[in-house]
């Protein structure tokens, strides 16, 4: 299910004194299957972006394709609804959206909602739970005594419950310590891998985006920047900085140490063991030449 | 001999209805214009300790004294108004309709005059770069954004504590410098303490001293430099190491012979560089 943009355009409260335009010119395609990052500065319209993939926001002028679906501004709300199941959205804090006295009762009210019967969707909590890396008795109890990284886990598995064809993370790891995070980013790149979802993952970490994405798109100030290969993108830090975003600690360190010792290093350098790599074979190399 | 604004004396808090403590015996103390971060993974303790510092939750046992002042009933409003806090969700702070009077609000509840609260929060909010958004909602702004006007509310203020409760979280890299900037600014120059609590590696580097908090106790405490040195038993409690660190570590067990002693890019680039000349 490819996602394309063709000439989006958000304004916010038109028409009235307060309008503010927060997308304009936006023109990119997502391929079914791809794992793709959207960076850019705060303000710089991702979250706008973002709501306009499951019609939670319509364009005030232009349209967005899903799949088979247009959407412009003269669709009605009503007929959205599907594109809402083939669409999942993990909002920053997910968390703040259960409700639910169970977890298990919190994790089958979406595909309820879309007439799963109880049996089959209290099958999937279970199988889901599990998925996110909790223990299975988690799911009898109230979503309000875990801790915030339980919760945010149980609120994913609720939008996994969908079942949909296109994932979206805005933040996903906001607040979580290292570990979970780690934890969280490898879960979904497992699922993207194992069930070939397409993945939207909005984003303010470089490293994040270098080491799981396939394509970028870079916002500034409400349009497209620039698309391409995190390789592509990180290869001009000087023009990322100066619209504010910062390349990898990976890549700074290459830059660095390439004008600090005069030299070349090879190209890809997005990940830490590739960095290493290359650092140790330029040290490798200067033996045997000494040798 | 500098004066200690903050001194916390064997803590223990429980939350309703858990055996387990969520702060168990927590003892330290801050100085007037120190930079304190307390680091540790989620339920480690870090946040229930900033609540439990204004008085949002009560203590178990234990002494929580600020400003020369026993923390309970009759003192909690005033050290208040001598603390900003900055959660990690500003969307649970706004009361303003407009960025402006958002930042103002506190001012006015403290009977600021006019004048002067103008000038301030003009100030704060120029200060996090705000002022195009000077009428904007604040619901209508991004998450970064509506950030900087929660740290502008504080700002305005002019605390003697700053708590940063994961405040630079929601920012990109550039904003979470920006913010750092400017509250280690007024740190320096007004000497306005701070306590940051954070995963975030660039704010546990700037800070003076760091306390490591493990399953609700202090697990260590140290200059940056002490605590970064504990490598892999930081990971094992859910920690992260700085790249440099990290970086440096894999190098050596490929025997390439480095130092132990840094945390930065540059040090890194700048050692390499010695030995890649020598060679």
């Amino acid at each position: 299910m490819d996602i394309i943009f063709q000439k989006v355009e958000h304004v916010y409260n038109a028409n009235s004194p307060f309008a503010r335009r927060a997308l304009y010119d936006v023109d990119i395609m997502i391929e079914s299957g791809s794992y793709v990052a959207v960076v850019g500065h705060t303000g710089s319209g991702k979250s706008t972006l973002l709501q306009h993939l499951n019609g939670l926001l319509q364009p005030t002028s232009g349209t967005v394709t899903v799949g088979n679906q247009t959407i412009t501004n003269k669709k009605r709300q009503r007929d959205l609804k599907p594109l809402r199941k083939q669409v999942g959205i993990v909002f920053q804090f997910p968390e703040h959206q259960l409700f639910e006295e169970t977890v298990e009762k919190d994790i089958c009210f979406g595909p309820m909602n879309f007439g799963v019967p109880e049996e089959k969707a209290k099958r999937k909590a279970r199988e889901l739970i599990k998925l996110v890396g909790l223990p299975e008795d988690v799911l009898s109890k109230s979503p309000f005594d875990l801790s915030g990284g339980q919760m945010r886990r149980v609120a994913i598995a609720g939008v996994l419950a969908m079942e949909p064809d296109v994932i979206v993370l805005d933040e996903p790891t906001a607040g979580l310590d290292p570990r979970g995070r780690k934890e969280i980013m490898e879960m979904f790149y497992r699922l993207h891998r194992e069930k070939q979802m397409t993945t939207v993952l909005v984003t303010h970490s470089m490293e994040d985006a270098a080491a799981y994405a396939d394509y970028m798109i870079v916002m500034h100030k409400g349009t497209v920047w620039k698309t391409g290969t995190p390789q592509q993108i990180f290869q001009d830090s000087d023009s990322l900085e100066e619209i504010g975003l910062n390349v990898p600690e990976t890549v700074r360190l290459k830059k660095e140490l390439e004008k600090k010792l005069g030299i070349t290093l090879p190209s890809p350098c997005l990940t830490i063991e590739e960095t290493v790599d290359a650092i140790q074979k330029l040290f490798s190399k200067v033996n045997t030449h000494d040798e | 001999m500098t004066e200690t604004i903050l001194s916390v004396e064997k803590l223990c808090f429980r939350y309703p209805n858990q055996s387990d403590y969520a702060v168990q015996n927590v003892t330290f103390q801050a100085k007037r214009g120190e930079w304190l971060a307390i680091v540790g993974h989620n339920g480690s303790g870090k946040s229930t300790i900033a609540k439990l510092l204004i008085g949002l939750l009560r203590p178990e046992s234990g002494v929580i004294k600020l400003f020369h002042h026993v923390l309970d009933e009759q003192t909690v409003w005033e050290i208040r108004r001598r603390v900003g806090m900055v959660f990690q969700n500003p969307d649970n702070q706004f009361v303003g309709t407009t960025v402006e009077d958002d930042v103002a609000f506190a001012l006015e509840n403290n009977g600021v005059p006019r004048d002067e609260m103008v000038k301030r929060v003009h100030e704060a909010i120029r200060q996090v770069h705000m002022e195009e958004f000077l009428h904007h909602e604040p619901h209508h702004l991004s998450g970064g954004q509506k950030q900087r006007v929660a740290i502008a509310g504080i700002l305005a203020l002019r605390p003697d504590l700053i708590i940063l409760d994961e405040a630079t979280s929601m920012l990109d890299p550039k904003g979470r410098q920006e913010v750092l900037d400017t509250v280690r600014d007024l740190n320096k120059k007004q000497r306005i303490t701070v306590l940051s609590i954070t995963h975030d590696l660039e704010e546990v580097a700037k800070a003076d001293r760091v306390i490591v908090m493990n399953r609700g106790e202090i697990m260590t405490e140290g200059t940056p430099k002490q605590i970064f040195a504990l490598g892999t038993k930081l990971e094992r409690i859910g920690l992260d190491l700085p790249f440099a660190v990290k970086i440096r570590d894999r190098l050596k067990q490929c025997g390439i012979p480095l130092s132990s002693s840094y945390f930065t890019i540059e040090e890194l680039v700048e050692e390499l560089w010695t030995l890649y000349s020598k060679r």
